[in-house]
């Protein structure tokens, strides 16, 4: 009984780091920018897409491969906020979103087009067998997969903690105005965290896509996933987006195994409400008074 | 502003532009044109464009022997976005503005369940390639009266496969299935010739569509000491699924039920160790001419797909496309004339040989294919049994 | 624009008299149902909450017609109604626990709940046969076999009645005191709860009015399609919806309208670009957001270039001002019981006494940071209170909502965010009126003679506190485009709209001149000649003491003395307080 439990949890959260990663990436571009990034579940689809090509069909190394490809949604995430987003940045909340929404559109049929819409495996260097702790299973892409989205998170908060774009970054999301009038470039700050979001985003997919498989409209799920989490953690907390990850992944584990799997996808958003019922401003989020 | 201007005058312009070319359209009278709904878009959309393409295959076969009654035919295909709703319009466009005599669609139960109504109220034949639902040849339905499935019900899968079962060994199982009509369809199906034959269900449980960790699950019937698990879902969650159990430590028996997903396409996508021992029913064989009802036109359909670089996992879904072109093309043959209620009284009497086996359509307009066990051995595709489509017919008819 | 609409509208009615293919009936028919969906949106967004949950509410509008048709074979004539019915129930539940959020929160928590409503509609096997699908579902039967709707031709002119209906409820409902409330509470919540307009009673009823509007609309859909399934649960419908209401024109009456045809058609039209459809369709959606972000319909407007005269407000009438005054009791108008803030461990407002006599004019003065905002904050009802009372005319309120408190007569002006920026100047006064409006929700709708008479009344008394205030030429001006000055006279006259008997002022002479605060003064002299009692904080001393009969001095939260100009310029407490200020005590 108790295997089953910390299968379960293990499960959870390996799954939940791939969240975390989405979160994080969807929750920086909303305290940031304030945009709510509909497109951010085609990012995760075009990281795992850029690795399939790189990868599986021009035979690149592997780990050049995901690189690559994580680079390449960030420069994808950069050339939207340029073209599109910057000129919306003074519209009320709904006009970005709504351009989000459109380009989620053309990024999934144009991947349909690009590649055909049959699903893909990326046959992984890592060995299929499993490793076994005692009674517990677990894959070794999966592992690394786990310990890639730990590195990233970890890495995530040094930049934002330690280096000046980061410095840049947490004034930006502070007072925009405050920090235009310090000396940040606040274009350079905002073209940077939404290629960075992307970025999350695609090496998410790049890892989940290795382990699960690719087609075209994967994003659509990991994208309602990632709101979730950033409800959960609330809006623009960095800290907020990995617990929120790491609890939407082992709950959802647990509600497969215990309760009904039919139901999986709804435990997450059923927490969220009664959260948000509870707290307002999410797990981590700050109270806003009316001045 | 000004470009907003004229973006504002474009769509204007088009909008009117369009309204006005699209009443304009003249329709010439040469070729025959025949309707197609199918997912081309949303996340059926790989399942869509195989029947898709085995269509367009059976157009260019027929059309390079002279087309029907001397002339080409024309295929209009229409994307249903995965959805009910679009189906109906896809459907509208179709029957009453493109004024098809016949419909060929729409994949999804839910799909082809939605658009039956209209269908019936323009007495325009549908024939239906892929969905699984009784529903559809349910007398009890609004629109059935129209319908003519080539594609089996789960119930007439659970009966051609169920006379294996003792054979297999299984006698406690782990049900995984996609929460759709389709998988739950199957489960009731299934769990029936299951109980039938001895064996025990011993767990459902029900898969979203898009979802890819079957961890839970999977641990949930180790847990459960079952000692073979039933899959009703596609190839790539399939595929996982095996995978996983592997992963997991679960190595038991497998099969997996409804069509889509066989040997080879499981072998590509899960590798073949994962697959190894796995088994499929399937409705075709690709590598067996003389088992499909008509072997002169499997070979040529396998030659073609293989011809235009089509994904070689998708060529036992194209078939459906590929038979249900072939028994339209026949319909209008034998009546004569390409107008609705012709074709449908020619289809109420038609007998053709095709992929699926014998198409041909009971009081329900439901017709009895082959149902064929396969099974990875050895990382590759072997036959274990088959209940071919004239059997089946017996049967009916005794019953 | 009036004739064109007319225009579009016969030759819409007269369509299938005059034979057009059944096909693009079907289109319109389709374009109806979405934009009773896209109304109801856009209502709710004109409050600032865009719900992106919208279509569970149709789903399940669209299941309860169903459901009832199919099992107690009630005619769609009862269920339609009752499917309204239920869906706005459900909505006011949502409503009730989720408006409190704002903004983005609203957005994603509503997406939420559309999720769980799908899994619930696709799980729950025996009320819905979940993924199965519903078919069969009866079809249109007005209460008698011979009155089945069969024909598109039918189903048409039905819709074209729900559509007509709809536009003429959500024209009222914008073009009225209720429309005026929902862009107050979008443009600046604090500043309209002030003026009495309770931005949840107003957030609810537009909620339950666009879950009505997807209840009729799923109904319809249920009896013309005759088939469920929880597809209609999918977020892409509520995309579709949200697309038809900002790019058609957000915060319009013919947006949603536009936005309806124009994507309904488009996609069906791109069915002739095969497999680029999908693509070919989000770059114009990208294109129409990115260079249209207003919406389709007020660029339609530009480009036939109407320039209709504002409407004649006509005489403006007296002030009416104080007329609550008369009737209060006491000669306290408002007092602080012993009021305490915390923050943390901090003491904001420390156990803080004061009373405002009925017809004085008393200011609350003190250095920055002393806790006099705090206190304001407290009185009315944007923060509470952790000890301590606060009276109103000899009725307790503390902790009552600030629609409320204005609601009793007592009205603050904001310091900084003193107007709703994009409306006219006369309609901020306007909007402000709303805590006297006598009229019911129905007689508003249906643009009754009492109602038409209240809207003329209150135009005249906005045009003429305008005058009171100085911007009489200004009324049409958008409040964006005066002047600091000329916003803060407008400040006072949004104030002074809703009738108050206790003025509540909040630096008004912050950044005036001293033409402009002497001109102020004289303002603030001639309201209190009305019968009202104002309170105030300032920091400009020549007001202070030219203006005030007394004063209270707070300091780090605790009021150090108390008593008139002259007193308290003596008051070595006060001095000590404010030494090296720099401010200025003595009147020169």
């Amino acid at each position: 009984m108790w295997a089953e439990l910390v299968q379960h949890v293990v499960n959870g959260l390996i799954v939940g780091g791939g969240y975390a990663l989405m979160g994080i990436g969807l929750t920086l571009i909303f305290g940031i920018m304030r945009v709510v990034n509909f497109a951010h579940g085609e990012f995760f689809m075009l990281g795992a897409f850029f690795l399939f090509t790189l990868f599986s069909l021009w035979g690149l190394n592997f780990f050049l491969a995901s690189l690559a490809s994580v680079l390449g949604v960030a420069f994808v995430g950069a050339i939207v906020e340029r073209l599109v987003l910057r000129r919306l940045r003074f519209a009320p909340i709904e006009i970005p979103m709504l351009a989000t929404v459109a380009l989620s559109v053309i990024l999934q049929n144009a991947a349909i087009l690009i590649w055909d819409p049959s699903p893909k495996t990326i046959k992984h260097v890592f060995s299929p067998l499993p490793l076994t702790l005692g009674p517990i299973h677990v894959v070794s892409i999966r592992v690394f997969a786990g310990l890639v989205a730990v590195a990233l998170i970890v890495g995530s908060h040094l930049l934002i903690q330690r280096t000046r774009i980061g410095r840049a970054m947490r004034a930006t999301f502070q007072d925009t105005d405050m920090a235009r009038l310090a000396g940040v470039d606040v274009d350079r700050v905002y073209m940077f965290t939404f290629a960075f979001g992307a970025a999350l985003a695609g090496a998410s997919g790049a890892l989940l896509g290795a382990v699960f498989w690719v087609y075209p409209a994967m994003g659509d799920l990991a994208a309602l996933k990632s709101f979730a989490v950033v409800i959960m953690g609330g809006l623009g907390n960095f800290l907020g987006a990995i617990v929120g990850g790491l609890l939407l992944g082992v709950s959802e584990s647990l509600g497969a195994g215990y309760i009904s799997s039919g139901y999986k996808d709804a435990i997450g958003f059923i927490l969220i409400i009664l959260l948000l019922l509870w707290r307002p401003q999410g797990l981590f989020g700050k109270k806003v008074l009316p001045r | 502003m000004k470009i907003a201007k004229m973006v504002a005058a474009t769509v204007l312009a088009a909008f009117v532009g369009v309204l006005a070319t699209g009443g304009l359209q003249a329709q010439t009278k040469e070729p025959i044109k025949i309707g197609m709904i199918q997912p081309l878009s949303g996340p059926i959309a790989a399942a869509g464009s195989y029947i898709t393409n085995g269509a367009k295959i059976a157009v260019e076969r027929i059309n390079a022997k002279g087309g029907v009654l001397g002339r080409p035919l024309e295929l209009i295909i229409e994307d249903n976005k995965s959805d009910p709703a679009e189906t109906r319009n896809a459907a509208e466009k179709l029957i009453v503005r493109d004024k098809v005599p016949v419909v060929i669609g729409a994949w999804g139960s839910s799909m082809t369940l939605a658009m039956m109504p209209l269908a019936a109220q323009h007495g325009v034949p549908l024939v239906v390639e892929t969905s699984s639902s009784s529903k559809i040849t349910d007398p009890k339905t609004p629109g059935q009266k129209v319908v003519s499935r080539i594609s089996p019900t789960s119930e007439l899968e659970a009966v051609g496969a169920g006379a294996l079962i003792p054979t297999l060994g299984m006698k406690k199982i782990g049900y995984l299935a996609v929460n759709t009509d389709w998988g739950r369809g199957a489960v009731t199906a299934f769990g029936e010739a299951f109980k039938k034959n001895g064996a025990t269900v011993e767990a459902v449980e029900y898969v979203g569509q898009a979802d890819t960790d079957f961890y839970a699950q999977l641990t949930k019937f180790k847990a459960a000491g079952v000692d073979s698990v039933v899959i009703t879902d596609d190839a790539p969650k399939a595929a996982k699924m095996l995978q996983q159990m592997k992963e997991l430590g679960l190595n038991v028996k497998v099969l997996v039920t409804g069509g889509s997903a066989w040997p080879d396409s499981i072998v590509q996508l899960a590798g073949p160790k994962a697959a190894e021992g796995a088994m499929f029913i399937n409705f075709y064989n690709p590598y067996d001419a003389n088992m499909a009802g008509d072997a002169e036109a499997s070979k040529a359909y396998v030659e073609e797909w293989k011809k235009k670089g089509l994904p070689w996992i998708g060529v036992v879904e194209g078939m459906r496309g590929f038979d249900a072109v072939n028994v339209v093309a026949k319909a209008i043959e034998s009546a004569k004339e390409p107008t609705a209620p012709k074709i449908m009284a020619a289809l109420k009497t038609l007998e053709a040989k095709g992929l699926y086996g014998l198409n041909k359509f009971d009081q329900n307009g439901q017709s009895y294919c082959n149902i064929i066990v396969t099974q990875v051995k050895d990382g590759k595709y072997a036959v274990v049994a088959i209940t071919p489509s004239s059997k089946l017919w017996e049967m009916a008819a005794v019953k | 624009m009036k004739v064109w609409t007319i225009a579009a509208a016969v030759a819409l009615l007269a369509l299938p008299l005059l034979g057009v293919d059944d096909y693009y009936l079907h289109l319109l028919i389709m374009a109806g149902l979405f934009y009773l969906l896209a109304a109801g949106m856009s209502l709710l967004l004109a409050t600032g909450q865009l719900n992106l949950g919208h279509t569970a509410f149709f789903g399940i509008g669209a299941y309860t017609s169903g459901l009832l048709g199919l099992h107690f074979g009630i005619s769609p004539l009862w269920t339609m109604p009752a499917a309204a019915v239920f869906t706005a129930f459900v909505g006011y539940l949502l409503g009730r626990l989720t408006l409190k959020l704002r903004g983005a929160y609203f957005v994603l928590v509503t997406v939420g709940f559309a999720e769980v409503i799908r899994l619930i509609a696709t799980n729950w096997m025996d009320l819905t046969q979940g993924p199965m699908g519903l078919p069969g579902v009866p079809p249109f039967n007005l209460g008698a076999e011979r009155w089945t709707l069969v024909s598109k031709r039918d189903f048409y002119y039905l819709m074209a009645a729900l559509v007509a209906g709809t536009l003429f409820l959500t024209a009222r409902l914008l073009g009225s005191g209720v429309g005026r409330a929902l862009a107050a509470i979008q443009s600046n919540e604090s500043l309209a709860e002030s003026s009495g307009i309770s931005a949840y009673s107003h957030t609810m009823l537009a909620l339950v009015v666009s879950c009505a509007l997807a209840g009729v609309a799923g109904g319809f859909y249920a009896h013309y399609i005759t088939f469920l399934s929880p597809e209609l649960f999918g977020f892409h419908n509520t995309v579709t919806m949200a697309v038809m209401v900002v790019a058609g024109g957000q915060g319009t009456v013919l947006g949603p309208a536009v936005g309806s045809l124009v994507f309904t058609f488009v996609p069906e039209f791109l069915r002739m670009a095969a497999f680029y459809r999908m693509l070919l369709y989000g770059v114009i959606l990208l294109l129409v957001v990115m260079f249209m972000p207003r919406g389709l319909v007020h660029y339609l407007q530009a480009l036939v270039r109407r320039h209709g005269p504002a409407p004649a407000v006509g005489a403006a009438s007296d002030l009416s001002l104080g007329t609550g005054v008369a009737d209060a009791r006491g000669a306290t108008a408002l007092s602080l019981r012993r009021v305490t803030v915390r923050f943390g461990g901090l003491a904001a407002v420390d156990d803080l006494s004061l009373g405002l006599g009925r017809g004085e004019i008393l200011a609350l003065i003190g250095p920055n940071g002393a806790g006099k905002s705090t206190a304001f904050n407290v009185v009315t009802g944007f923060q509470p209170a952790d000890a301590g009372h606060v009276e109103f005319d000899g009725a307790d309120i503390t902790g009552l909502p600030p629609y409320r408190i204005a609601e009793r007569g007592l009205v603050r002006m904001f310091q900084r965010t003193s107007v709703f920026p994009e409306a006219s100047a006369l309609d901020n006064v306007l909007t402000a009126c709303h805590r006297l409006a006598r009229t019911r929700l129905w007689e508003l709708v249906l643009m009754t003679r009492a109602q038409r008479e209240e809207e003329v009344r209150h135009r005249r008394r906005a045009q003429a506190l305008l005058g009171f205030v100085g911007l009489g030429a200004r009324a049409a001006e958008a409040a964006k485009n005066l002047s600091c000055g000329e916003q803060r006279l407008l400040g006072l006259a949004i104030a002074l709209a809703p009738d108050p008997s206790v003025l509540l002022l909040d630096e008004p002479a912050a950044g005036l001149n001293a033409v402009e605060t002497a001109e102020l003064m004289r303002l603030i002299e001639a309201i209190r000649g009305h019968g009202l009692s104002v309170l105030l904080v300032e920091h400009d001393m020549k007001l202070v003491m030219g203006l005030c009969d007394r004063i209270v001095v707070l300091n780090y939260g605790v009021k150090i003395a108390e008593g008139t100009p002259a007193e308290i310029q003596r008051h070595p407490e006060v001095i000590r307080a404010y030494l090296g200020s720099g401010e200025i005590l003595a009147d020169a």
